[in-house]
Formats: C-alpha cells, structure tokens, sequence
C-alpha cells in the first residue's frame, strides 16, 4: 500500500466514520439519559433519508437562480422537522407510558417499534433500492494532488464536527445539559417517571452516492432524544408537582432547547432536580 | 400422596398420544401435517426460552442461534454419516433410523448446549438489555459463521436432509420439555430460578448460586433449542442459514411475551396461536375480495408481530395468560399443613 | 473463651478515596447475641455486606469457624453458615411468603436437576420434609396464616419478620439482621419483641441461645480511629434489655 492510498483509505473513513459518529451520538443520548436501548433509532435514520428522497425532488425546483444552494437546506430542514415529529410521537405513543415499567419491557417495545417501522417502511417505499436525488454537487475538490477528497465528504466531516461541538456544548453548558446528565446519573428506572422532554432534534444531511448509478441513497439523519425527567416523589403534592413538571416539561421541549435564554423556567425545573450527586451540581451550576 | 406421579403419567401419556395420533397421519393433508408439526416446534422453543427469559429473568435474543446450531449438527450427521450405521443395521429400516434419528438430535441438542454454556458466561456479568445484545450478537455470529462453512453449504444453504420428523417425534419433545421446564420449576431445586429472577442480591444471601442457576438455563434453554433445530430440518428437509436470523429469534421472544413470561402452559399456548395465526395470515393475504392494503399488511407478517410486540407491551405486559402476582404451587404432600402443637404465646 | 464463630480482624474497606471502615475489630462467639450501634454512616451495613461476602475488605482477615472467608462469594459464605436479613427488605416479590422460606432451605438440599426431573421417592420425602419445616418456622413466627400469600401482600412487620424466617432457614450459625426495628411502629415492635422467645424454642433442638449479649458502643466516624471495637466494649454500656429499642442498629446473634 502505498502512502497515497493509505492517506485516501484514512480520509475515506474518515467520512464515513464522521457519519457513524452522527448516529451513535444519538443513540448514546438517548442510552444515556433514558438508559435504554433505542431500537428504533436506525429506523427512524432510514425514515429520514427517504423524507429526502422524496422532498427533494418537490422542492428543489422551487429554488431557482440565486436561491439554488437553500434548496437542500430546506430539504434538510424539512426532514429533520419530520423526523423529530417522529421521534416525539414513538416516545408519546411507545415509550412514555412504559417509563416506569421493567426496562426490559421497554427494550421489547422499542424492538417492536423498530420492526414496525423497518417493515412498514418497506410497505410504504418498497423493498427496491432507490438512489438518490443530488443535493449538492459532489465533485472532488482541487488541490489535493493524487488525493481524492469530494464536497460531500468534506461537507459530512464538517458538520458533523459542528455538530459534536454544538452537543458538547449543551450537554456540558447548558442548563438543560445538566439536567440530562444527572438524570443519567440516576440510572434506577423506577425513578424516572412521567415528565421528560421530549426534545427531538433529528438532523438530517443527505449525502450524495458516489456511483450515482449505485443504489444507497444515504442521507444520514440523526435523532435525539433528550428526555428529562425527575426522581419519583411519594409525599403529598405529587399530582402538584407532576402537573407542574410537565408543564416545565412543555416548556422545556419548545423552548429550552433552541431558546437558551428562557433559562429562568428550566432552572425552577432544576431546582427540584434530585440529584445524586453534589459534585456535577457544582461543576455545571 | 396419590397423584405424586401424576407429571410422570401425563407425559407418558402424551407421548403414546402423540404416537397414535402420528400412526394415523397419512390421511392428513400434508400441508396441515406440516403446520401441525411447525406448532410443535415453536412449543418446544417458546416453552425452552420461556425457562431463561420467564423463569430465571434473563433476556435472550440469540434463540434462533441456538436452533441453528441444532438443525445444522442435526442435519450434517444424519445426511453425511448415517451410512455406517446403516451399514451396521442392516440398512435402513424402522429401528435403525429411529436410533439414528434420536441420536442426532441429542447431539445437535448437546452442541447447542454447548453454546448455551458459553453465551451463558457473559450472563454471571450482564443484565437486562447488555444481555439481549451480547445475545442478539452471538445468534447473528452463528448465522454468519454457518454461512461461511462450506461444509453445510454456506449461504446455498444444506439441502437433500432426510424427512425424519413426525407428528410423534416433535410432540413427544414438546412434551418433554413442558415436563422438564415444569417439573423443575415444581420443586424446591428449582424455585432456585424465580428466586434469581426475583432478587439476586437475596439470593445469594440465602445461599443460591445465581451463576448454576443462570447457567443452568441458558444450557438447559439452548438443548431444547437445539433439539428443536433438528426437527425442524428433518422437516423441512432443507435449511438455510437466513432462516435462523434475527427475526426468528423475535419470533420465538413474541410467543413466550404473548404467553406471558413465566407461564408455561400460556406460553404453550401462544405459540400454537402464533404459529396458526401467521399461516392464517397466508389465507387473507390471498382473499381477493379484500381491499388491497389489508392484504398486503397481512402478506407481511413482521408488521403484525411488531403491533402485537407494541399493543402487549402497553396493554398488558404479563402476556395474555401471565399472572403477575405467582400463587404458590405446592408440591407433592406439602399442600397440608403440618401439624404442629399449638404455641403458648 | 474459645476461638470465637467470627473473627475480624484489622478489617478496612475503601471505596475509592472514602474510607467506609477502618481497622475494625469484631469477635462474636457462640451463644452470644451482640448489638452493633453507631450513627448513620458508621459503616455498620458495610460491615454486615464485608462479613457476607458483597464487598470485599480492602485489608484485614475474617475468620469464621477458623477459616478465612474474606473474597468468598456471598452464596458460599451463606452456605458456610452465615445467615443475614437487609436494611430494605429484600424478599421475592414475586412469591408467595412459603416460598419465599423455601429458598432458604435451597442450600442444603440432597436434590438437584436429576431428581426434580426424576422425582422418586427421595424427592418427595426431602420435599415434605422441606414443607414440614418451612410450616413449622412459618408458625413459631406466627406467619402461617399468610403461607400462600404474596410477600408483597404483607404489612412491613411481617414482611421483616419474613425475612428473618427466611434468613434462619438456612440454618445458620450467625445471624446478621440489618436494622430489624427499624420503620415499625410501636405494635410491631411489640410483636417481634416475642421474635426470641420464638426462636429461642425453634433452636433449641440445636443449641442454646444463652443470654451472654454484649452490646458495641461504636462510634467511629469515616475514616475517623477505630473506636471501640465490639468486643472491649462490654459492660460499657449494657442495654441487652432494650433490645428492640432504635438505638440497636443491627444485631448479630452467634448460634453454637
């Protein structure tokens, strides 16, 4: 193997491990904060990328002249609205009314889940490979001698970069962050209960086959769901105090997320976190 | 005291049943024949899964690898080695297939046994959904290691294996293993298992090996499986290494969930419901004056599991006949209550 | 005195930097019943999870009945014959309150996979006999009248009180129970106040229970001076008559 080859292999799977990276991201969120395995989340994956598929060519056409390079935008914006109106409508349907049940009824739930929309996607698009639309132009960028390294490639590492750092960021920084993570800290089941907020954020970027003739449409989209919950209470004032979490719940799930400065509720949420340890209290308070 | 042997007669019974009842099934449609025989074999593997994922509480995947294990052993022995016994026998009749079959099964149930052994091991360290990985795992390991031995055919899959199950072989097993499964969870030995399903900190405690116990399953399980896996390729005559994937390890975990963990007889019974529902399905797929889409959802029968895997789940996680608070059964002569001098207080 | 049933010796266990137990010193011997009292977080559970074997001691020997048992697991040390019940009752939720005593007799039976498969006549007269036994503990204890119902189904008391059955089917030489008083009220202390008369009768067949307590005044903080072991502390303050009050956190009873 020559030097070439070993730099090209390296930036090869550089991408595709960029695009790995997306997608486990989400799954060890939700692994880590609701402490169960999520099933479905390379279903919901799969749902994305025909979401493009199928946008793509109804909306691209609308962009025309200087508006050209906002039509994936819009697809990817598109796709992840629908892929997070998923993701909150299998966690209201499956998952929430099982959050204070055995894990494993919820392993099998969400095995369920996963069937259902695996095969009933299959039902819907057909079993055929269908290859997909081109959304940016993938052509190899100059300027890197014998390498070969393609917009797409580059556009996939970048985001996914942004991506990681815009997570880290919340998850260290952010209010809604330490909520996460010291509900992770808390793994005991029983002890999550009723409100979470169902913060889905799917982000969805298509990225073109390489051999357009191949079959592989791969946009890669990423589900995540943050769900936050609290430790159950038994004194009086329960119904109280779960009315008013999920309200804060509510809150939480529209504007928490993309609205950083509506901390002041999130932090009444917090106040009445419990949790297991001072230590990640101080550290991100 | 009089009906102590009451299991041992039952079985006995059920065996000669299922005998005569084989004697006389050349006048059955073949077609039926086989669905009969098919119910049988999800019995044995429902009732085997339900003894780790009901019974002990652990949570196994990998059931189909286990049954792989046991139709490809099963398989290869009797297709490529059963001319010297017949040489030996003098051909082959009656008494000579009938060893040869035995003796297949039982080794196609010991190497998957032998598995459950070894996937049991991770179990001591594992619970609850890392176990169903590892498990998940080692039953897609299974699928693609047989796909890569030439030897069994690989991906072609192993075909040309002789029909040598009948109605009085599957249902003889299957009521062995309700025997076995029952009878031991019928006995102080064997509460060992809902004791480390319960509590393996208490367990422990009160001096029970949970790592026998879980073992003990996971082998226990996987025999059945195995044993199960032969028959299956003794009827099918051919198996290929797709049919023991992923999805038929969920739809062995369906019947045991839709039994209710934990219920032999309920998990028995679901799997004669499952297994008669899915052929059902067949029909409906083929019923003209349906509307299209009712067809097609019912040709696809992985929709249907996943609805019903979701509506249990939600509806009733015990499973349609589970009890989640467990009566006590008592054994033997332990139903009176021992006589003792009253205590002053 | 002769070599006592249990033996800690110097034992210190570490959970990272926290020291939960340092250098402690315990003797129990047969026929005695000895209180363990300390304030939260004195480490008296530690201890109690270090003797059976959950944790084991990051220094120190234990001896019991002249043997090493320190990194045995729980379920051999159980065996060996040490018996205990938990701070929070940890019965099977999900079987009845015989079965539940059941399982304690699981160690020492003469039947294993083949006879529960085979079931002659061995079987069933070990299985009578367990269900003689299990009924005659479950009536000293005064829980007959629950035998077939789930453990969940009981009120706390007895749900304790259950425990302590379960714990005693194994038939052991030391008993460790956790807490036994605590979260009952007045009544049910009452009742288990009767628990030794009780059981004093039940283990007579194998030994005396005599009146030899030693209460440990213990008073070692974390990572605080080993204080006053059990052992030296006898006499400095004699509560054997209060026995069931809150201030005995836990108690070991030494069966000969």
């Amino acid at each position: 193997m020559t030097s070439t080859e070993f730099f090209q292999q390296l930036i090869n799977g550089l991408s595709l491990g960029a695009f790995y990276a997306l997608i486990a991201l989400g799954y060890t969120m939700v692994y880590g904060v609701l402490r169960f395995i999520n099933f479905a989340h390379g279903d919901v994956f799969m749902i994305g990328a025909f979401c493009g598929y199928y946008l793509s060519p109804r909306l691209l056409p609308h962009f025309t002249g200087g508006l050209t390079p906002l039509g994936p935008v819009a697809v990817l914006i598109l796709t992840m609205l629908i892929c997070a109106l998923l993701g909150v409508t299998i966690e209201k349907l499956a998952y929430r009314p099982l959050r204070q049940r055995p894990k494993l009824t919820v392993l099998i739930t969400a095995i369920g889940v996963s069937l259902f929309l695996e095969y009933g996607g299959q039902f819907v698009f057909g079993a055929d490979p269908k290859s997909f639309p081109e959304l940016m132009p993938d052509r190899a960028i100059a300027g890197t001698g014998a390498l070969t390294i393609t917009t797409t490639q580059l556009a996939a590492f970048i985001v996914t970069i942004c991506l990681l750092v815009a997570l880290t960021f919340i998850v260290k920084r952010t209010r809604l962050g330490m909520a996460m993570r010291a509900l992770s800290n808390n793994p005991t089941a029983a002890a999550l209960m009723g409100v979470n907020i169902d913060v889905v954020i799917s982000f969805t970027f298509a990225q073109l086959s390489i051999d357009r003739s191949a079959y592989g449409s791969s946009p890669r989209d990423q589900g995540i769901r943050c769900g936050c919950s609290r430790r159950h209470r038994k004194h009086s004032g329960r119904r109280r105090w779960r009315n008013y979490s999920r309200r804060c719940g509510d809150i939480c799930r529209w504007l928490g997320f993309f609205n950083l400065s509506r901390r002041d509720r999130i932090l009444a949420f917090n106040r009445d976190f419990a949790f297991p340890s001072s230590r990640n209290f101080r550290t991100c308070a | 005291m009089k009906y102590r042997h009451i299991k041992k007669w039952i079985l006995l019974a059920a065996i000669i049943l299922s005998g005569i009842v084989s004697h006389f099934s050349g006048g059955i449609n073949s077609y039926y024949l086989q669905i009969i025989i098919f119910i049988g074999i999800n019995i044995t593997l429902a009732v085997g899964l339900n003894l780790i994922n009901g019974y002990t509480g652990q949570f196994s995947l990998g059931h189909a690898g286990f049954m792989a294990i046991g139709a490809y052993v099963a398989a290869y022995l009797s297709t490529e080695h059963s001319a010297g016994l017949f040489r030996a026998l003098g051909g082959p009749n009656f008494f000579s297939i009938t060893l040869l079959f035995i003796s297949v099964l039982i080794a196609g149930g010991l190497a998957a046994a032998a598995a459950g052994l070894i996937v049991g091991v991770p179990s001591l360290r594992l619970k609850g959904d890392y176990l169903a990985i590892v498990t998940l795992g080692f039953g897609e390991i299974i699928r693609v290691v047989i796909q890569n031995t030439d030897a069994v055919g690989g991906p072609r899959g192993y075909s040309g294996i002789a029909n040598y199950t009948t109605l009085f072989w599957t249902y003889s097993v299957a009521a062995i293993t309700i025997y076995v499964v029952v009878s031991l969870i019928d006995s102080t030995y064997g509460r060992g298992f809902l004791t480390v399903r319960d509590d393996e900190v208490a367990s422990e405690a009160v001096g029970i090996s949970t790592t026998r116990y879980k073992v003990t399953a996971f082998v226990l399980g996987a025999f059945f499986a195995g044993v199960a896996g032969g028959l299956y390729a003794h009827s099918t005559t051919y198996i290929n290494p797709s049919g023991f994937d992923f999805q038929r390890s969920i739809e062995i975990v369906v019947m045991v969930i839709l039994g209710g963990m934990g219920s032999t007889a309920g998990v028995a019974f679901a799997a004669i419901l499952l297994t008669l529902l899915l052929e059902y399905l067949r029909f409906v797929s083929g019923y003209q004056w349906l509307p299209e889409i009712i067809r097609r959802i019912a040709a696809n029968r992985v929709i249907i599991y996943s609805l019903v895997l979701i509506a249990l789940m939600l509806l009733r996680p015990q499973g349609l006949f589970g009890r989640l608070p467990r009566r006590g059964i008592p054994i033997g002569g332990a139903t009176k209550r021992a006589k003792l001098p009253a205590l002053s207080a | 005195m002769p070599s006592p049933l249990l033996d800690l010796r110097q034992c210190t266990i570490r959970f990272g930097g926290l020291t939960a137990v340092s250098a402690f010193d315990l003797q129990i011997g047969a026929d005695e019943l000895i209180g363990l009292i300390g304030p939260n977080g004195a480490g008296k559970t530690t201890i109690f999870n270090v003797v059976t074997g959950v944790y084991r001691p990051t220094s120190g020997t234990i001896i019991f009945e002249n043997k090493p048992i320190a990194g045995l697991r729980p379920n051999t040390i159980a065996r060996r014959g040490v018996a205990r019940t938990f701070q929070n009752i940890r019965l099977f939720p999900t079987l009845t309150v015989f079965d539940n005593v059941r399982a304690g007799f699981n160690l020492r039976l003469r039947h294993g996979l083949a006879h529960a498969l085979w079931r002659m006549g061995t079987f069933y007269r070990e299985e009578n006999e367990v269900a003689r036994q299990v009924d005659e503990l479950l009536e000293i204890f005064d829980l007959g009248k629950f035998r077939d119902a789930l453990c969940g189904s009981l009120s706390y008391g007895d749900q304790r009180r259950l425990e302590i059955v379960r714990a005693l089917a194994t038939r052991p030489k030391l008993l460790l129970l956790d807490e036994p008083a605590a979260g009952m009220n007045p009544r049910e202390k009452e009742i288990s106040d009767r628990r030794p008369t009780g059981r004093a009768r039940h283990e007579s067949s194998h030994g005396n229970l005599s009146a030899r307590n030693r209460t440990g005044l213990w008073n070692q903080n974390r990572g605080g001076n080993p204080g006053a072991s059990a052992g030296e502390s006898e006499g400095h303050r004699s509560i054997s008559g209060r026995r069931n009050e809150e201030s005995v956190r836990s108690t070991c009873f030494g069966f000969s």
